[in-house]
C-alpha cells in the first residue's frame, strides 16, 4: 500500500506493507538513527516525533503515519551541522553508548518546542519514555537544562 | 600540568552518535541477509531423544537448521576471557542435553524473521525430562541431579557435586581468631538474578568477504576472544576469521560472552549468505545474567572495633553453564577482603550449577555480591562496639603503603599479584560524604516513629584496575602527512568513552591535541591485540599501551626533527604539535615532520606499536552515603539522596568518569530495589520485558551527587586507575544500612521490594 | 495469521461495510495495544483516526471521544472531579505511550486498564458504542468490566462522565514501586450522594466498587477483594495486595478525618 507523509520536512510517498511497523519501515528506507531496543514500546530507542509529539515508532503501523508529519534524528542535524541539542548532549557528557541518544534528543526537542523553559519535573516527564542504562540520566537531565538555556526560551 | 588529559574533552564519537550517523551492528545493509532464530528448550533439564525438522525444512525461505544431530561437538566456554580461559569447558554449540528453560535446541536461518519464527514452531523435539535443580542451596545435596555428567567437558571442579568451581585460601588462623575474638559478627545474604539490559540487545551479523573469509560484525566487548573461540568451535584457524566491532549499544559484561557469533558463522559457512542474529528483549533476559550468591561473613574484632579476623563463605550460582563461574566467585573475595586489614582471613568459595539461566560477567563481577554482605557486617560491628559506621571503617580500611595477603592469594581463577596501595583518597571522600548527607543528624531507629521513617546508611568499596599479569593491550600509532596520527587499538569502546580517553592519552604524550588523533578500535584484521573491555581495564591497561606506543613515536619525531632542524635530539622539545630547537630557536610543525619522513629524505613511516601488561591491579576506592524514606505501611523504600565520592586516580576525562559512576549507581539502585527475576516451577523466567522487569527511568532518580577525589596512581597512565565498575557496588549495602537505621530491620535478600520489606517489618513487630 | 489489509475508513458507513460479516479484524486506535500483542489473530487492521472521535465536549456531562489520546486530554487541564481524571491519565504509561495511546483504545485493549478503568468506574462513566447499522448502545463502565467479551466487536465512540461528579472531591491513590512503575494497586474513595464509595483496581484484578450508606470497613473491602479473586502477580502476592489495600484505606481514612 502507498503512504504519503512529511518526513523531516519533505513530502514523501512510499510503498509499505500493511503489517509493517514504522520502526522497521524507517530503518528499511535508511534512517538507521531509529534504533530497535525492545519492540514493546517500553524503551524509547525507536522514538520519533509525530506531529510534534514524541512517540515510539515500534508501536505504530505505517498506515498510521499516512497524512502526518514525522521527524527522525536525521531531520535535526548532521556531523557538519549538528542541532544545538545534539551539540549540548555531547558537551554535557550525556552521550555514552549513544544507542538511546537519538530518542533522548528527539524527546528533548519535542519537550522544548512546547515548553521552552521546562521545570525539572517537566523534563522528567518529557523524557519518561526513554530508557538509558549507561548514564544514570544525570547528565542527560543537565543537557536538557543547558539546551533550554542556550535556546533562550526560543522555539527550536 | 596536563594539557589533554584530566580534561573533559568532547567524546570523539559524540556528534556522530548524537546525530544518529554512527553505525551499530545493524546499521549496515547486507544483500540477501538471513535471519537467525533459536528453538529454545521448554524444560529445565532433559535429554533430547530426537529432532524432526522435516516440516520446517519444507518451509520456503528456510535455508539451514542446525542442531545436535547435525553439528560437531566441541567443548568450550562462552566466557570471553584470556587464553586459557579460567572457566570450565562445559558448553557445546548443541548438546544432547538441555539444562535450563531457554537452552539452545536448534538454530534456524531463514530469509525473514517471520519465516524463521514459523520454522521454529514446526520442529518436533522429543525430550526425556530429568529432575532439575532450581535453587543454589539444593545443588550440592547428595541426591541432587547431576547437571554436567557429559564425558568430554573439562575444567569442572567437581561434576558429581554440581560444582563448577571452588577455592579456599587461608591467611593466619581464622578458627582461632574467631574463637578468641571479643566481638563476633556472623551474617549472611542471598543476592539475586539480574540482567544488564543494554538498550541494544545482543546482535551479530556474519558474512563472507570476497576471498571467502568469515567476517563477524558483532556487538562484543571482546573481539579477539570472539575470533579465538569461534575459530575453535567452527574448527577453522583464526586466520580465516575477521571480527569487527562497530559502535556498541551498551554491554556491562553481558557482551563479554561469545555465544551467538559461531551459530551465525556456521550458518554463513553452510549457506554462503550473510546471517543476522538479534536477540529480542525477552531473550536478552535469558542470555547472560548476574551470578546470584549466598554470602556469609564471620568477623572477629576487639572491643574497640579493630578487626582481626574475617571469614567469607560464598556459594555462587552460575546457572546451567559455568561462564565466568570461577572468576566471579574469586572476585567476591579478592575485591572485597583486601579493603579491611585483618591478621586472619579465610575465603571459601564454591560455584554451583543449577538448571536456571546462565550467569556471566556483570559490572561489579562478584564484588557487588560480596559487598552486599561485608558492608552490612561492618555496620553490625559498629553497632556492637558502639561506634559510628564511618569511624569503624576509617580505623579498619587499608591505607597507603599497605598491602593485603589476599591480593596475592586470590587472582583470576588462580594466584594473584601482590599489590601495595600507592594511591588512596578514601578518607577525603568519606569526610565530604559526611557533610553532604548531614551524617551528624543521624539518629537511631529506636527514636523514630510515624508512617514514613527516614534513615541514613553508608559504605566503602574498592574494585581493581585490570587483571594483573594476565591482561595485555596493545596500540599502534602512525603519523600522517599533515601531522595527524592514526591510533589503532584493540581496546573496545562499548560506549564507555574509551576511544576518547585513549585518544587523550596519545595526544598528551605526543604533545598534540586530541582532535589530531584519529582513532580506530577493535577490528582483528586492522588493530593490534587487546583482551577487550572488561575487568575495569581499558583506561589503565590499554591506556598504558597507548602511552608506550606514543612514547616510541615521540622518539622518532624527535629524531626526524633533529635532522630537519640540524641539531641534536637532546635539543628538541615537542610542544603544541610542533618540534622546537631550543638552541636555534627554530621549529617544525608535525605536518612538516610527517611530510619530511614520508617524502623527502631518509624516508620511513614514523610509527610504533606499544604493548602493556600490569604487575598490579591498583584499586579505585569509593565512599557512599544514602538517605532513604521507608513507608512502614506499604514497605516501599524511596531513595531521597545518594552521595558518592570516588577515587579513580587521575580522571583522564572527568565528565566521562563521572558518567561511568552515575550510570553504575542508577543501575545499582534498581538492582537493589526493583530488578527481580520471577521464575515459574520449571525455572522459566516469567517477566522478560521492561514492563515487568523494572529498571529505573529518569522519573525514578533520587538526588544524585558524584564527586571525584583524584589521587595519583604511579603505575597508571598519567596517574589513572579504573572507574567503570565500582559504582554499582554501593546501592545494596548502603540502602540496607539505611533501612536498618530507619526501621531496625536488616535486608538479607534482594531486591528490597515493598512486599519483602513489609513482611520483615511485620515479623519485627 | 498475517496482517494482510490496512483500512482507514472515512466515515462510519465505510467502517461498517468493512467489518460486516468479517472476522479477524481489529481496530487501530492509537495502535499501542495491537502492536504489543504477539499472537493476536488479526487479518485486517482498521484505523479509525478519520472517524472524528477525537473531540472533547465539556458542557454538562463531559464527553470524551474514544480517539482522544491521554496527552490530548491532559493538555486541556480539565479539572473534572477536582483533577482526578488528570491525575489518573497522567500516569498511564510514559509520555511516549500517552502521546499515542487513546483513552478508547486503552479501555478496549486493556493495556494499562488497571489505570483507567478504576477511575472510570468510580466516576460512573458511560461508554457509548456503535453497533452495526449505527445503532447506539450506551452502557455503564461497570457492565463493560463485567462482560468485556460482549463488546469486543463493537466500535467505542465516546466516554461520558456525568456532571454530578464535576466538583466532587475524590481520594485517588496509586501505589507503584517507583514513580514510573505500573501500579500495584489503585484506590479511590469518596462520598457520593451521601453514600460512601470505594473502588479498587489492581494489575491482575478487575476493578470493583463498594457503595454503602454506612462507613465502609476495610474488612468489607478485603472480603470483596477475595471474592473477586486477587491474583499473585509480578508486583506482589495476593496477601501483599490485601495489605496494600489496608494501607491505602488507612490513608483514605486519615485524609477524610482531616477534612
Amino acid at each position: 500500500m502507498k503512504i504519503n507523509f512529511n518526513l523531516n520536512g519533505n513530502d514523501r510517498t512510499f510503498e509499505t506493507e500493511p503489517n509493517e511497523k514504522v520502526l522497521d519501515f524507517l530503518r528499511r528506507i535508511g534512517l538507521k538513527g531509529v534504533k530497535r531496543g525492545c519492540e514493546t514500546g517500553d524503551c524509547g530507542a525507536c522514538a520519533i516525533i509525530l506531529d510534534g509529539k514524541i512517540i515510539n515508532s515500534c508501536m505504530l503501523y505505517t498506515g498510521q503515519i499516512d497524512g502526518h508529519s514525522i521527524t527522525t534524528i536525521e531531520g535535526l542535524g548532521d556531523n557538519q551541522n549538528p542541532h544545538l541539542i545534539q551539540e549540548t548532549f555531547v558537551d554535557e557528557g550525556a552521550v555514552q553508548c549513544g544507542f538511546c541518544t537519538p530518542g533522548m534528543i528527539l524527546a528533548t526537542k519535542a519537550l522544548l518546542d512546547k515548553t521552552p523553559n521546562p521545570t525539572l519535573e517537566e523534563i522528567k516527564n518529557g523524557l519518561s519514555g526513554n530508557l538509558c542504562r549507561c548514564t544514570g540520566y544525570v547528565k542527560i537531565e543537565k543537557a536538557v537544562v543547558e539546551s533550554a538555556k542556550k535556546l533562550g526560551g526560543k522555539n527550536v | 600540568m596536563f594539557k589533554e588529559v584530566n580534561k573533559s574533552v568532547k567524546k570523539v564519537d559524540g556528534i556522530s552518535l548524537a546525530t544518529g550517523k554512527a553505525l551499530f551492528v545493524d546499521d549496515q545493509n547486507f544483500e540477501g541477509l538471513l535471519y537467525g532464530k533459536f528453538l529454545r528448550s521448554p524444560i529445565p533439564h532433559g535429554i533430547i531423544k530426537s529432532i524432526d525438522t522435516s516440516e520446517a525444512d519444507k518451509l520456503p525461505g528456510v535455508e539451514t537448521i542446525i542442531h545436535y544431530f547435525n553439528s560437531s561437538h566441541i567443548p568450550h566456554t562462552t566466557a570471553g576471557q584470556g587464553y586459557p580461559e579460567p572457566s570450565p569447558y562445559d558448553t557445546y554449540m548443541f548438546d544432547k542435553k538441555v539444562r535450563f528453560v531457554g537452552d539452545n535446541v536448534a538454530f534456524i536461518a531463514a530469509t525473514s524473521r517471520e519465516i524463521a519464527e514459523e520454522a521454529i514452531k514446526k520442529i518436533k523435539v522429543e525430550y526425556e525430562e530429568l529432575p532439575a535443580v532450581l535453587n543454589l542451596h539444593d545443588a550440592m545435596k547428595d541426591n541432587a541431579p547431576k547437571i554436567h555428567d557429559e564425558a568430554d567437558s573439562f575444567g569442572i571442579f567437581d561434576k558429581d557435586k554440581n560444582l563448577a568451581g571452588g577455592v579456599e585460601v587461608n591467611v593466619g588462623d581464622v578458627k582461632k581468631g574467631l574463637e578468641e575474638a571479643e566481638i563476633r559478627v556472623d551474617y549472611s545474604v542471598d543476592t539475586h538474578y539480574s540482567q544488564h539490559t543494554p538498550i541494544e540487545p545482543h546482535i551479530c551479523i556474519t558474512y563472507l568477504d570476497e576471498k571467502g573469509r568469515l567476517i563477524i560484525r558483532t556487538s562484543t566487548q571482546v573481539p579477539f576472544h570472539v575470533r579465538r573461540i569461534c575459530a575453535m568451535v567452527l574448527e577453522t584457524p583464526e586466520k580465516n576469521i575477521r571480527v569487527i566491532k562497530p559502535r556498541i549499544g551498551g554491554a556491562f559484561g553481558t557482551k563479554q560472552e561469545v555465544y551467538l557469533e559461531y551459530y551465525a558463522g556456521k550458518a554463513t559457512l553452510l549457506t554462503g549468505k550473510p546471517v543476522k542474529i538479534e536477540l529480542t528483549r525477552e531473550e536478552e533476559f535469558i542470555s547472560r545474567t548476574r551470578h546470584p550468591m549466598y554470602v556469609n561473613v564471620k568477623l572477629g574484632a576487639d572491643k574497640t572495633g579493630k578487626i582481626h579476623t574475617i571469614n567469607m563463605d560464598v556459594i555462587s550460582n552460575t546457572g546451567a553453564y559455568g561462564s565466568h563461574a570461577l572468576t566471579v566467585m574469586f572476585n567476591s573475595g579478592s575485591k572485597c577482603l583486601p579493603l579491611y586489614k585483618a591478621e586472619n582471613v579465610r575465603f571459601n568459595g564454591k560455584t554451583v550449577y543449577t538448571n536456571l539461566p546462565v550467569a556471566g560477567a556483570y559490572r561489579g563481577y562478584g564484588a557487588t555480591q560480596g559487598y552486599a554482605a561485608l558492608e552490612q557486617v561492618l555496620d553490625i560491628l559498629a553497632e556492637k562496639v558502639g561506634k559510628d559506621p564511618v569511624e569503624i571503617r576509617k580505623m579498619n580500611h587499608i591505607q597507603k603503603g599497605e598491602t593485603s595477603p589476599i591480593f596475592k592469594a586470590l587472582g583470576e581463577g588462580k594466584e594473584g599479584a601482590e599489590t601495595f596501595i600507592k594511591s588512596i583518597k578514601l578518607d577525603e571522600a568519606l569526610d565530604w560524604g559526611v557533610e553532604e548527607i548531614n551524617w551528624q543528624d543521624r539518629i537511631p531507629y529506636t527514636e523514630k516513629t510515624g508512617r514514613y521513617r527516614k534513615g541514613k546508611g553508608m559504605g566503602i568499596f574498592m574494585q581493581g584496575s585490570g587483571i594483573p599479569l594476565v591482561d595485555m593491550a596493545s596500540a599502534f600509532i602512525k603519523i600522517n602527512d599533515d601531522g595527524s596520527f592514526n591510533l589503532q587499538v584493540g581496546a573496545t569502546d562499548l560506549g564507555t568513552g574509551s576511544d576518547t580517553v585513549l585518544s587523550q592519552i596519545a595526544a598528551e604524550t605526543l604533545e598534540t591535541t586530541t582532535d589530531n588523533i584519529i582513532i580506530y578500535s577493535s577490528d582483528t584484521d586492522m588493530t593490534p591485540f587487546d583482551v577487550g573491555a572488561y575487568a575495569s581495564s581499558t583506561t589503565y591497561i590499554s591506556g598504558g599501551a597507548v602511552n608506550n606506543a606514543a612514547e616510541k613515536v615521540k622518539k622518532q619525531i624527535i629524531k626526524v626533527a633533529a635532522e630537519m632542524l640540524e641539531t641534536h635530539e637532546d635539543d628538541i622539545e615537542l610542544r603544541d604539535t610542533k618540534a622546537f630547537s631550543k638552541k636555534n630557536n627554530t621549529s617544525k610543525t608535525f605536518g612538516d615532520i610527517g611530510k619530511y619522513a614520508l617524502y623527502i629524505n631518509n624516508q620511513f613511516q614514523i610509527g610504533a606499536i606499544g604493548s602493556h601488561i600490569s604487575q598490579v591491579s591498583p584499586p579505585p576506592f569509593m565512599a557512599v552515603f544514602v538517605e532513604i524514606e521507608v513507608d512502614t505501611w506499604t514497605g516501599k523504600i524511596k531513595v531521597l539522596k545518594y552521595v558518592c565520592g570516588v577515587d579513580c586516580g587521575t580522571a583522564i576525562n572527568p565528565k566521562l568518569a563521572e558518567g561511568q559512576v552515575e550510570g553504575a549507581i542508577v543501575n545499582g539502585l534498581s538492582y537493589a530495589l526493583t530488578e527481580r527475576y520471577i521464575f515459574n516451577e520449571k525455572g522459566k523466567m516469567m517477566n522478560g520485558s521492561f514492563q515487568d522487569y523494572k529498571i529505573f527511568n529518569i522519573e525514578d532518580l533520587p538526588e544524585l551527587k558524584v564527586k571525584l577525589f583524584p589521587s595519583y596512581e604511579p603505575t597508571g597512565p598519567y596517574g589513572a586507575k579504573s572507574v567503570s565498575e565500582i559504582g554499582i557496588n554501593g546501592p545494596i549495602p548502603a540502602i540496607a544500612n539505611a533501612l536498618y537505621n530507619a526501621v531496625g530491620v536488616r535486608a538479607h535478600k534482594f531486591p528490597m521490594y515493598p512486599e519483602f520489606i513489609l513482611n520483615k517489618l511485620e515479623k519485627n513487630g | 495469521m498475517k496482517i494482510e489489509n490496512y483500512f482507514k475508513p472515512k466515515d462510519l458507513n465505510e467502517f461498517f461495510k468493512m467489518t460486516q460479516g468479517h472476522d479477524h479484524w481489529k481496530v487501530v486506535a492509537g495502535g499501542t495495544f495491537v502492536s504489543r500483542q504477539k499472537y493476536v489473530k488479526v487479518h485486517t487492521l482498521i484505523d479509525i483516526q478519520e472517524l472524528g472521535f477525537d473531540y472533547i465536549n465539556d458542557n454538562g456531562d463531559l464527553h470524551i471521544g474514544s480517539m482522544v489520546t491521554f496527552t490530548e486530554f491532559i493538555e486541556t487541564n480539565n479539572d473534572y472531579a477536582n483533577g482526578t481524571l488528570l491525575s489518573s491519565f497522567a500516569k498511564c504509561g510514559p509520555i511516549t505511550v500517552r502521546n499515542i495511546a487513546t483513552i478508547g483504545g486503552n479501555i478496549m485493549g486493556g493495556y494499562y486498564w488497571n489505570d483507567t478503568t478504576p477511575v472510570l468506574l468510580f466516576l460512573e462513566a458511560k461508554l457509548v458504542f456503535l453497533k452495526e447499522s449505527s445503532e447506539i448502545l450506551e452502557i455503564n463502565v461497570e457492565d463493560f468490566i463485567n462482560d468485556r467479551a460482549k463488546y469486543k466487536n463493537m466500535l467505542l465512540k465516546e466516554i461520558i462522565l456525568p456532571e454530578k461528579y464535576r466538583n466532587e472531591r475524590v481520594f485517588f491513590n496509586r501505589f507503584a514501586r517507583t514513580e514510573s512503575d505500573i501500579p500495584t494497586s489503585i484506590f479511590l474513595g469518596g462520598i457520593v450522594n451521601g453514600k460512601n464509595k470505594i473502588v479498587i483496581g489492581a494489575s491482575t484484578v478487575k476493578p470493583f466498587a463498594i457503595i454503602s450508606e454506612d462507613e465502609i470497613t476495610v474488612e468489607e473491602i478485603k472480603a470483596k477483594a477475595k471474592e473477586i479473586h486477587i491474583m499473585n502477580d509480578l508486583r506482589g502476592s495476593n496477601e501483599y495486595k490485601l495489605k496494600l489495600i489496608n494501607a491505602q484505606y488507612k490513608e483514605y481514612k486519615e485524609t477524610k478525618d482531616e477534612n
